[in-house]
């Protein structure tokens, strides 16, 4: 690992916040690193150097957990919906209330999450993965559902709004009187 | 009719039209006891005998004997007559007693004495030449049975037999009588010796010796100083067979009481102006008691002593009847001794209407039993209308143009009134208790017309009022007798009656039409109904229009029905209403004319007119026709055939059904277990024919026809091999339901025929018969039904939201309420996952009928004529009315009451729980805030 340079910025692991080098100490790997309100000392271990292009740093990681997270949750729905079967009984119908509730509600409020994106250089694609994330669980619950029989999707769902036929012609009658 | 001897006079025994026995109180008209023969030819009651011992009926053209018990009504023997039945002529069997304990029995064709004990039969003998003589009377003078028939402007023939000797018979004996015909004479024989008759032709009485005359000695009656009968054909009546004196009804109104002395008539009283007469035996005195009337309503009865014609003193008395009544048509007397020779009597009286009342002195209506109820031709049950308030409510939104002020003052006074006549309503009950609770709690029908004080009128009008559901109706009944009731729905009690003397029904279809033409949604206008009938003077059309809920004729000039001056062929009620939102009637004459009722609507009618179409059924020779209407310019309107159709092989139109032009279809289609549709063909100008016929091997066969009545085309046709009628059908929805009887396998089916568009989905909006759908796919299926039917009705409900039911009315009495789930042609024999999913039950082919589903109980209902449904407000209930001897009302629920709370719904239950709801969740919030209040503080 490369010498710091007095002036660099660096991230302390152990307390998460960032610094900036003095100078290089005696001890080996040891920097004097000045923090907002005072100056520690800290082994070159705990000090992550920020701005280098080489590995990303730690808020890129978790924008990317962010983005990331809806993704991760589809395997775990598609096996509560295989386990809630299809018949209609008020459990599996909460369950998947909940599985079409909770992403339309992270699409609803995207615009925040949206906000801790912004940082990020790599908002864009975060931004695009997290909406596919959500997309993709709002899917899977439209899938659970019609399945379920709970999509208005056949003809027999809109009959009741079927307006009776009028009637053009009117014949009257019956036996000779 | 008669008194019932063995009990004094405190009963009386009746047979009648409708094939019925009873017993009833002579004190309160109440029947004692009641025997329902069977409906049709079989059951009609030739004859009644009575006397001290016995109560014998003859019945089903003398084939029936049955000897009763009068006191409980049970049967005490029953005999099947060895008959050689004549189809070639309508026969009515003649019965008297003879002897002491034997009875003789008249047939167009027989003549049998049976043993009036056990019923044994003593001898029966087949009458000479009974194709060409009409054999119309028998008397029994000793030992000797005289059979008396004539043979048309020819002679008459009299045949004796030996009563005793196993009815060897005498010498057969033929008096010249040129005047003979079968309608025209009136014979009875009197004085136990003489023949005596009268007829029209020459206007003569006509008298022979009955054992040995040989040529009829006539008298014509103007020689007797009485005038001519004019058009109608004078009658005898026999007083009492042993004496002289015989009564001659002239013309409906001159009767004379006659003599026969030696060989000559006399004249022992001329009674002009009298219209019924009666005899009876008080000691040795033979008293003739007569009618006549004095004023329109008020009829004198006056008795006379049979031998000398002299008027008894302090017998005569005036009887009022009920405009209602009409004029008597028959009475029947009873004496009793009162003291010193005196006595008193009873008379029952039948009148034009069909109702039956009992008359005691001095001029007293004991009771009066409205039997015109039991042959009601034509059935509505009509809304009551809402209260004033509420009308006023309606009233807000018919006046247009009015600002938010005034509508708002107008609303805020209108629900001022509102609770004003609610706490008077609170208060008058706190007054009277519940103020017709005393009349559910009688027996037999109140008669609420009756005893109306002037208090009970005002709340009368408060009574007859819309409830909250739409419950209590008003039920309009039209009677073969021309009388019309008003029946209140919760009791069955009488509200209104009125009776049209000149109103008969069509003799062809035996229908009496009723329309309703304005309901009572349409304040201010009133409600206002129309009945089409044959007027009986002229023979032409009488329309009569009243108000359904008051009874009161709507049209003030003509209160007793105006006369149409055209006979009618076919009349029906548009569904559309003119300003007045009165519905039209198209009224089509036997010359093809259309009447519009009312005439001012006729421009109304002129841009609808090419949609407009009448069909015509001819059920005797199976053909049906449909008329467009044309207009002919200067304001007629004239009807045009546009189809025809003749059914083939001699068929005849046994059965007819249409669909209730007020229905609503809910539901478009059904849906099928997989989640498709099957979309309903609902062509409301279907109507089912039944017709009946015998095909090439002689077998009879039923056919069914499904007609669209605006083009004429054949939708459906069904052949029901070795099958007759009687058919009771229904058709409602997309569905027709029939029975009718197997007669290969000998028993009662019921088949079911649904009718379906297919499951593309609809492109129109519109049904039109012209530009019709393609031609709908026709399921069906019967089932063996191990009932005999007397009818078939359909449940009806406010949207037709909730199932169907089917009322069948069991000839057992039971009415049985049946849901249409059980007769579905869907019924699978092997049912899949999907049909289960659907919920259709597997196939069955017996239709079971639960004893739950008997809606009557015990009370039977018998002699059904047919049965009328109605909607009520609530969509769960729909309002059965089954009509016949019996008439029997009650609400059914085809889906049980899924919108009413049931009985046992636990209010105080549901209360509690939200009340402790309501307050655990206000105590934890304070505790919550308690402890985030701690929390802070620490």
């Amino acid at each position: 690992m490369p010498e710091l340079k007095p002036g660099a910025k660096v991230l302390v692991k152990d307390m998460q916040s960032h610094g900036e080098v003095v100078h290089k100490l005696r001890e080996p790997r040891s920097y004097e690193v000045a923090m907002p309100h005072r100056v520690i000392r800290r082994n070159k271990k705990y000090l992550a150097p920020c701005g280098h292009e080489d590995d990303l740093p730690p808020q890129i990681e978790k924008s990317w957990d962010v983005a990331l997270g809806p993704l991760k949750q589809l395997p775990m729905n598609l096996f509560i919906m295989w386990m809630a079967g299809n018949s209609i009984s008020i459990f599996p119908i909460m369950m998947v209330g909940m599985m079409l509730w909770r992403p339309v509600q992270a699409l609803l409020s995207i615009q925040n999450t949206f906000k801790l994106l912004e940082d990020s250089p790599q908002s864009l694609v975060q931004k695009f993965v997290y909406f596919l994330g959500n997309i993709g669980g709002v899917g899977l619950a439209a899938y659970k559902c019609s399945s379920m029989g709970l999509l208005p999707t056949h003809a027999s769902d809109w009959i009741s709004f079927l307006e009776p036929q009028e009637r053009v012609e009117y014949a009257g009658g019956g036996l000779l009187l | 009719m008669a008194f019932d001897q063995t009990s004094a006079g405190r009963r009386v025994l009746v047979a009648t039209e409708s094939n019925v026995l009873a017993s009833l109180h002579a004190r309160t008209g109440e029947i004692a006891w009641r025997q329902v023969f069977r409906s049709g030819a079989g059951g009609k009651i030739d004859a009644m005998l009575h006397n001290e011992s016995y109560l014998i009926t003859v019945s089903g053209n003398g084939k029936i004997l049955r000897s009763w018990d009068a006191g409980t009504g049970s049967l005490v023997w029953e005999e099947v007559a060895a008959v050689t039945e004549s189809t070639s002529k309508p026969s009515h069997a003649q019965a008297v007693f003879a002897g002491q304990d034997m009875m003789a029995v008249l047939t167009s064709s027989n003549v049998y004495v049976h043993s009036l004990k056990d019923g044994t039969s003593l001898w029966s003998k087949e009458l000479p030449n009974s194709e060409s003589v009409n054999y119309q009377w028998i008397h029994c003078g000793g030992d000797v049975i005289y059979v008396i028939g004539l043979v048309e402007n020819s002679h008459i023939s009299i045949v004796s037999y030996q009563l005793n000797n196993d009815g060897e018979p005498n010498p057969q004996r033929s008096l010249p009588a040129a005047w003979a015909s079968v309608t025209g004479v009136s014979c009875i024989v009197v004085g136990n010796s003489n023949l005596v008759c009268v007829e029209s032709l020459t206007n003569s009485l006509h008298s022979v010796v009955l054992k040995e005359g040989a040529s009829f000695i006539s008298s014509p009656v103007i020689a007797l100083g009485l005038p001519e009968a004019e058009t109608e054909t004078p009658k005898l009546t026999a007083l009492n067979p042993v004496r002289a004196e015989f009564t001659l009804h002239l013309t409906p109104t001159h009767t004379a009481l006659m003599r026969q002395e030696g060989n000559s008539i006399k004249v022992v009283l001329d009674l002009p102006k009298v219209i019924l007469t009666g005899a009876a035996t008080f000691g040795s005195q033979e008293v003739i008691l007569t009618l006549e009337p004095k004023t329109q309503l008020v009829y004198v009865i006056s008795c006379f002593d049979a031998k000398t014609g002299v008027k008894i003193k302090d017998t005569k008395q005036l009887v009022a009847l009920p405009l209602h009544n009409g004029s008597p048509t028959q009475m029947k007397e009873f004496l009793f001794s009162k003291k010193e020779s005196q006595f008193g009597y009873r008379i029952l009286l039948q009148t034009q209407d069909y109702s039956l009342s009992l008359i005691q002195q001095p001029g007293k209506i004991v009771w009066s039993r409205e039997e015109a109820l039991s042959r009601i031709l034509s059935v509505e049950m009509v809304d009551l209308p809402v209260t004033d308030t509420e009308a006023k409510f309606e009233d807000e939104f018919g006046h247009q143009g009015d600002d938010v002020i005034s509508m708002f003052l107008r609303r805020l006074t209108t629900q001022f009134a509102q609770i004003q006549t609610y706490i008077m309503s609170l208060k008058r009950r706190m007054r009277h208790g519940h103020h017709h609770e005393h009349l559910t709690a009688e027996d037999s029908k109140p008669d609420r017309t009756n005893n109306a004080n002037d208090d009970d009128d005002d709340d009368d009008d408060e009574y007859l009022r819309r409830d909250q559901f739409n419950l209590h109706k008003m039920i309009i009944a039209v009677c073969e007798s021309g009388k019309l009731y008003g029946l209140d729905s919760e009791d069955g009690s009488i509200i209104w009656r009125q009776f049209i003397p000149n109103l008969q029904y069509f003799e062809r279809s035996k229908t009496l039409p009723l329309f309703i033409q304005r309901t009572t949604a349409h304040f201010p206008h009133p409600p206002q109904a129309a009945i089409v009938g044959r007027d009986k003077i002229s023979g032409q059309t009488l329309m009569y229009s009243f108000n359904p809920i008051t009874g009161k004729p709507s049209d003030v000039k003509n209160p007793l029905g105006k006369v149409l001056n055209y006979q009618l062929q076919q009349v029906t009620l548009l569904p559309l209403m003119d300003q007045e939102f009165l519905k039209i009637m198209i009224l089509m004459d036997t010359e093809y004319k259309i009447h519009v009722i009312p005439a001012e609507a006729k421009s109304l009618l002129q841009e609808k007119l090419s949609s407009l179409f009448l069909f015509t059924a001819n059920a005797s020779d199976g053909s049906l026709a449909g008329y467009a209407l044309v207009d002919v310019g200067n304001e007629h309107l004239h009807s045009e055939m546009v189809w025809n159709v003749q059914l083939p092989d001699d068929q005849r139109i046994i059965s007819i059904a249409a669909k209730r032009p007020t229905e609503h279809v809910h539901s478009q289609g059904r849906v099928l277990g997989d989640r498709s549709v099957l979309y309903r063909y609902l062509n409301p100008n279907l109507v089912a024919i039944a017709a009946e016929g015998i095909d090439t091997a002689g077998k009879q066969f039923l056919n069914m026809y499904l007609v669209d009545t605006v083009t004429g085309s054949l939708v459906f046709t069904a052949n029901h091999k070795k099958s007759t009628g009687p058919v009771h059908m229904v058709q409602s929805e997309n569905w027709i339901v029939y029975e009718y009887w197997n007669s290969r396998h000998r028993r009662h089916e019921v088949t079911v025929l649904e009718l379906y568009e297919g499951t593309k989905d609809r492109n129109s909006t519109v049904f039109s018969s012209l530009d019709p759908p393609e031609p709908p796919i026709v399921m069906r299926q019967s089932y063996i039904l191990p009932y005999a039917l007397q009818d078939i009705g359909v449940t009806s409900t406010e949207k037709g939201i909730t199932n169907k039911a089917l009322i069948f009315c069991l000839q057992s009495g039971g009415v049985v309420h049946f849901p249409k789930a059980y007769l579905d042609p869907r019924r699978p024999l092997v049912p899949t996952t999907l049909h289960k999913e659907e919920g259709i039950i597997p196939y069955l082919p017996e239709l079971p009928i639960s004893t739950e589903a008997y809606i009557n109980y015990n009370k039977t209902v018998l002699g059904v004529r047919g049965v009328q449904t109605a909607p009520a407000g609530l969509e769960s209930t729909s309002l059965v009315l089954v009509y016949g001897l019996d008439l029997f009302y009650t609400r059914v629920f085809p889906s049980k009451m899924f919108d009413v709370l049931k009985d046992d719904f636990d209010y105080y239950l549901i209360i509690t729980v939200v009340i402790g709801l309501l307050a655990a969740s206000v105590i934890t919030q304070k505790l919550a805030s308690m402890k985030t209040l701690k929390k802070a503080w620490r």
